[in-house]
């Protein structure tokens, strides 16, 4: 089928991909947007003159003691203790992204080794990592999480630290689970009976055959994480107030149900998590379909060619 | 077979050993009196020995733990620091919410994605996909939290403002009393808990079907003339019971993280917000009871799990 | 009586890249009780023509007829088509492991289809079950039918399919290459059976199959499809022994079967995609007696007086290729010194002996095998699955370490050696292997794989491995142009040219050849064979050729060696072994291959069968 027809490359067919799927797009605008107020965000702070810690008891609450909602001075409205809310909320970005892409990050890396060498090497050295990864799984992580913080306090590393420990093992078996496969087919036999070692069949046959369930999953990582440090802040067991982030904003309002007065308090960093997670979510769909046109919504497209190289 | 079971059944075991090390030494060997916090701040030294003494705090580490696993193993979790009850009483005061939940929950969530995953994968690509599609991504997006603070403002908050109650604030009805008012307190907090495990199992679903309805086997099942139905939920949805029971196995663990946040969000008073209180208020042994508690519970749920397993697959009877 | 009659059938799938034309104007009619047999390589659309047959296209655009029973199936509502599957026109498939339900006993998939159709009684279905599966030779057919389909062997399972697909005594059975998965033996079995019980149940049956050996014992008629075309049509015997259409010819002339020696005349050049729309002849690229009108229209239907019908412009039949000058046929020059490069010394191989947990002594895969390839030379070696011919062959590589017993290359053993030692000896010794889809790396461009043996020993580097890779490429034709592509860009047949490529590259004495085309299309396996011989003439190189087809093994061996169960049951030159088989597996293997023998059928092969079936 080949001959005449000009094959691109498989990188140049993947952005082709990636760029006509809309969704995926919008989505991608959406985080680097989201990047941009991060790192902005002492700029935002500098523009609105509200510092993240600063309360405004005079502008910043109304004669009853209740949090002013957006208007001009501030844009997202104010919260319970009269602190501007957008300024919080682009602070509180970077705290959910840099611990999102950390986490993940870290967890990935862990994943992937640990998945490679278990999947590779088999046996008993599988067997140990294989009930590692099981142990982990079946560990309830909350209430660890609540253990460590009642002895240790709560802080940042400590967040970044449980959510990687109990989110490694997702990648790890999804990887474990291909090199399974990869291990058997003949490329990597003909490696070996060249000669090769066993890292250099590692890092040369396998890896590279990995790259799409890596960057799926770690980008579908991202939003776990940022959701389990979401749900740590707001059990009190994040990072600790007054520094702002969304889970720690979200569990303010939900205290003594503030939010039913003050809908703008639930209402922007609710939709800020919302939109990023679901920006991530939307992007790793967007990266499966590029990367992995044979899953999901390909599929449809591609059973009646497949019927045809059954017609064998 | 009978390894297998075995095996699973030494996993199990070990899962309790090491969760139950994990508490201990974090407890026992972290900095910190506990003598010092059963007794009081304002306890003499004398009475903080003494305290020591009967808590058996004063022997060595090992000997303490040895002696902790075996009253846990009897039921026996200790007292509370703060009032003195039995750990066990607290906790078997707290089970009904929580048992409400999560169980209610679990049906909802399957009853929800299972479904949506079937129509998605009967019709890949159409517009009900789609729909099913944007239901996955949107559950797995939502963090349970935020899903449950808008449930109450639009549910319970927003009708209540226009004069009338469509769901209550929250708290929890005993079953017995009346399970009417009982599963109508519990229908919000089980959507919360439910809606982001709905998502995976719908995707899952959806991808697990598409997979078995390329099997040559379902082709069998049309060529022997079986109406559509027949080949998807009689042919095709019968191999997906397996790899669900194995992400339902898996799940549980999570389960309880989620039934701790839904608890706080809807004030029910359940094992989680135990947890989450004592934390606060630095009891530990109610902490250490609850962590054991759930191990337990996820190390049974597994187990019925891999039980189940074998009877929905022959090929591991052999 | 007519049973089935298919006219002018045209059938277009749509796919992401376009139209795929699966058929193009296909007419055939079936009688009943007769056996039909469609032929043709992969792409050539025959599959997809039995599931339109079928109602199981969902989404292609047919157009035609297709008349079964005096009833267009093409017209009939999807309903109807429901009644009429399994109950009139049934089906098996190539793969009977994956075509039963693993969660359900076959007795419940059986009673499922008879119970579908006909209002009857559970109990008295099953009695049916029980009573077809004892027809179809599976022994106590009333306990195994609470047996799942894993509890059976891959040739019970096909019987178990076929007493399913039969068990409603239908009008037309459909069998889609269903024997491909099986042992030849085991083939042997299955044709006799759908030969018997069509005369017993009076059914027709479609045969669609890829092995014009197995169609020209038992097809009454026979179609051999091309790109979606009906190259030619007609008596089972005329078709299959004196073709009309060139293309038939060829694919007859590239089986290795015939008392040819030396290379095969293969057919140049690969299928057409079916993407593209046809104007002229869709064989005109690769065909021998092409002439420029085939380039530009249609060919008409041509008749023959044995009632052979050929889409050809060639207004006779098709003329056998001149036989390819045996060339050198005995290269004897490397065969005269009784150098022996490669010996073997009762090899044994046992999996789970040392384990602590196993109870018996564990799988004997390998039970004492020794052999010598002299130099220069090819030794077959031939077994169905499971004899452990590929493990022998890992062990010779040096890549599976024995149990016991010694391995020599070049009379050095290679059992214990160092790792500097290994990897030195990798130079001497190199393996080409069954899957061209999974022995090159997705992810690498085909110059990095077969400069990959370079990289890994160290040797030759920037523009010296780049020319050498190029040299290479061309030594087994490939376009050098093509070092930057990726393998999916090329065909199975291009891809075993990489592979022999890469095992080249280190200028081995001996080369392990493990099933190097049982992937391939009879057209394309010629050209690989031919190459494999040039090469050895070439390079004066050492082959071990692994196969379970003793058609391309004898074709390509000075002696060959026969294994069952890890044991070398036979051995000898090819002739030798071929005219005066020693052993009575040997002699099995040969009947079973043997396309007269399966016509013979009924009693012979029941005897085989009770004799294999444990």
């Amino acid at each position: 089928m080949t001959g005449e027809i000009k094959q691109r490359s498989s990188f140049e067919l993947t952005m082709r991909r990636l760029l006509s799927d809309r969704a995926g797009l919008v989505s991608l605008s959406f985080i680097l947007a989201l990047i941009a107020v991060a790192i902005g965000a002492d700029a935002i702070a500098a523009i609105t003159g509200h510092s993240a810690v600063a309360q405004f008891h005079d502008i910043g609450l109304t004669p009853t003691g209740l949090p002013v909602p957006p208007g001009t001075d501030f844009l997202f409205g104010s919260d319970q203790l009269g602190r501007d809310v957008m300024v919080r909320l682009a602070y509180g970005a970077r705290v959910s992204l840099s611990i999102g892409v950390v986490a993940s990050l870290l967890a990935a890396l862990i994943g992937v080794t640990v998945g490679l060498v278990a999947g590779y090497f088999g046996g008993w050295i599988d067997g140990v990592l294989g009930r590692l990864m099981d142990l982990v799984m079946s560990i309830p992580v909350l209430l660890c999480m609540l253990s460590l913080v009642a002895v240790f306090g709560s802080s940042l590393a400590l967040s970044v630290t449980v959510i990687v420990f109990f989110s490694w093992t997702t990648m790890g078996r999804v990887i474990r689970g291909q090199v399974l496969s990869l291990k058997e087919r003949e490329f990597v036999l003909a490696s070996r009976s060249m000669g090769a070692g066993h890292l250099s069949i590692m890092v040369t046959d396998i890896l590279p055959n990995l790259g799409a369930p890596i960057i799926i999953y770690t980008t579908m990582m991202v939003p776990t994480s940022i959701i389990f440090e979401a749900t740590l802040s707001f059990l009190g067991l994040g990072i600790a107030p007054p520094a702002p982030s969304w889970g720690g904003m979200l569990a303010e309002a939900a205290n003594n149900s503030i939010y039913m007065f003050a809908w703008w308090l639930v209402l922007f960093p609710g939709l800020a998590l919302l939109l990023t997670t679901l920006s991530f979510n939307i992007l790793g769909d967007a990266l499966r379909d590029a990367l992995d046109p044979s899953s999901s919504k390909h599929r449809l497209r591609k059973k009646p060619s497949k019927l045809v190289e059954a017609a064998s | 077979m009978i390894s297998f079971i075995a095996s699973r059944i030494g996993f199990a075991a070990l899962v309790l050993l090491l969760l139950s090390g994990f508490v201990f030494t974090l407890f026992f060997v972290a900095p910190g009196d506990p003598a010092r916090m059963v007794a009081g701040e304002r306890a003499t030294e004398i009475q903080v020995a003494m305290v020591r003494e009967n808590l058996g705090l004063d022997r060595p580490v090992i000997e303490q733990y040895v002696s902790f696993l075996g009253r846990s193993l009897s039921g026996d979790l200790g007292y509370s620091y703060r009032n003195q009850q039995p750990v066990i009483e607290l906790i078997k005061n707290r089970m009904p919410a929580t048992i409400s939940l999560c169980v209610g929950a679990v049906i909802m969530w399957l009853c929800m994605g299972i479904p949506i995953g079937i129509m998605s994968a009967r019709h890949p690509g159409s517009l009900r996909d789609r729909v099913g599609q944007g239901f996955v991504l949107i559950g797995v997006s939502f963090p349970s939290f935020v899903l449950g603070m808008a449930a109450l403002y639009f549910l319970y908050f927003m009708p209540r403002q226009a004069g009338f109650t469509l769901f209550p604030p929250g708290g929890y009805r005993p079953f017995l009393d009346n399970p009417g008012v009982w599963a109508w307190h519990m229908a919000l907090p089980w959507f919360t808990l439910a809606l982001t495990s709905a998502a995976i199992y719908a995707r899952l679903t959806r991808g697990q079907l598409l997979e078995v309805l390329g099997e040559d086997y379902i082709r069998t099942a049309r060529a022997k003339g079986l109406s559509e139905r027949k080949v998807i939920y009689k042919h095709g949805v019968r191999s997906i019971f397996s790899p669900l029971t194995t992400q339902l196995g898996a799940d549980i663990a999570a389960l309880l993280g989620g039934a701790l946040v839904t608890e706080q969000v809807f004030g029910l008073q359940g094992i989680g917000s135990l947890a989450v209180q004592s934390v606060q208020t630095q009891d530990r042994p109610v902490i250490i009871g609850v962590v054991m508690l759930a191990g337990f519970f996820i190390v049974i749920a597994n187990l019925i799990v891999d039980f189940l397993y074998i009877v929905l697959d022959p090929r591991v009877r052999g | 009586m007519t049973v089935l009659s298919v006219r002018n059938l045209n059938i277009a799938i749509p796919t992401g890249d376009g139209h795929v034309h699966a058929a193009r104007d296909v007419s055939f009619s079936v009688e009943a009780e007769e056996l039909f047999g469609i032929a043709g390589e992969s792409g050539s659309g025959k599959s997809v023509l039995s599931q339109a047959i079928m109602g199981l296209l969902p989404g292609a655009l047919i157009s035609g007829e297709i008349l079964f029973e005096d009833r267009d199936l093409l017209k009939l509502s999807p309903r109807e088509m429901q009644q009429l599957r399994g109950n009139r026109i049934a089906m098996i498939s190539q793969d009977p492991l994956s075509s039963l339900h693993p969660f359900y006993t076959i007795g419940q998939q059986i009673i499922e289809a008879i119970r579908t159709h006909r209002q009857t009684s559970h109990e008295a279905a099953l009695a049916e079950a029980i009573d077809i599966l004892g027809r179809v030779g599976i022994h106590d057919a009333d306990k195994r039918v609470n047996d799942y389909p894993h509890q059976f062997s891959g040739g019970m399972r096909q019987r178990v399919m076929i007493a399913m697909a039969i068990v409603l005594r239908p009008a037309l059975l459909i069998a889609d290459e269903p024997t491909t998965a099986l042992d030849v033996t085991v083939q042997a079995q299955i044709i006799s059976l759908l030969n018997n019980m069509r005369r017993e149940f009076g059914t027709a049956i479609i045969m669609v199959t890829h092995d014009l050996e197995l169609l020209s014992s038992v097809a009454d008629h026979a179609m051999v499809m091309y790109a979606g075309n009906r190259m030619e049509l007609g008596p089972g015997n005329a078709v299959l022994r004196t073709p009309s259409h060139p293309y038939t010819m060829g694919l007859l002339q590239s089986s290795p079967t015939h008392e040819s020696r030396g290379p095969l005349p293969s057919i140049p050049g690969q299928p057409p995609s079916l993407l593209i729309e046809q104007k002229a002849c869709a064989f005109a690229p690769r065909c021998p007696s092409v002439m420029d009108i085939c380039r530009t229209q249609r060919p008409p239907l041509r008749r023959f007086d044995d009632n052979t019908q050929s889409l050809c412009w060639l207004e006779n039949k098709a003329v056998r290729a001149p036989a390819i000058a045996a060339a050198a046929e005995e290269s004897a020059a490397a065969s005269k010194s009784s150098d022996i490069v490669v010996s073997v010394s009762d090899v044994r191989l046992a999996y789970g002996a040392r384990s602590l947990f196993s109870k018996g002594g564990g799988v004997e895969v390998l039970k004492g095998v020794s052999l010598e390839l002299p130099r220069g030379t090819t030794l077959g070696i031939v077994g169905e699955s499971g004899c452990g011919k590929s493990t022998l062959a890992r062990i010779i590589a040096g890549l599976l370490p024995p149990t016991s017993g010694d391995v020599e290359i070049e009379g050095k053993s290679i059992i214990d050696l160092d790792r500097q030692s290994w990897v030195e000896m990798r130079k001497r010794i190199q393996m080409v292997f069954q899957d061209p889809f999974g022995s090159l790396n997705p992810r690498r461009r085909v110059g990095a794989i077969i400069g990959d043996p370079f990289r890994i020993q160290k040797v030759a580097h920037g523009d010296d491995r780049k020319n050498r890779v190029r040299d290479l490429m061309e030594l087994v034709g490939l376009n050098p142009e093509h070092y930057n592509r990726f393998p999916s860009e090329f065909s199975g047949g291009q891809r075993q040219r990489i592979g022999i490529a890469r095992a080249l590259a280190l200028n081995p004495s001996i080369i392990i050849f493990d099933e190097p085309v049982s992937a391939l299309d009879v057209s394309i396996q010629a050209q690989i064979l031919n190459l494999i011989a040039k090469l050895q003439r070439d390079l004066g190189l050492s082959y071990l050729f692994i196969s379970h087809d003793l058609a391309v093994v004898r074709h390509v061996s000075k002696e060959i060696i026969v294994m069952q169960g890890g044991q070398v049951v036979e051995r000898g030159e090819t002739e030798a072994l071929y005219h005066r088989p020693q052993h009575s597996y040997t002699r099995e293997l040969l009947a079973a291959a043997d396309p007269n023998y399966r016509k013979g059928g009924g009693a012979t092969a029941a005897s085989i069968s009770e004799a294999l079936t444990p």
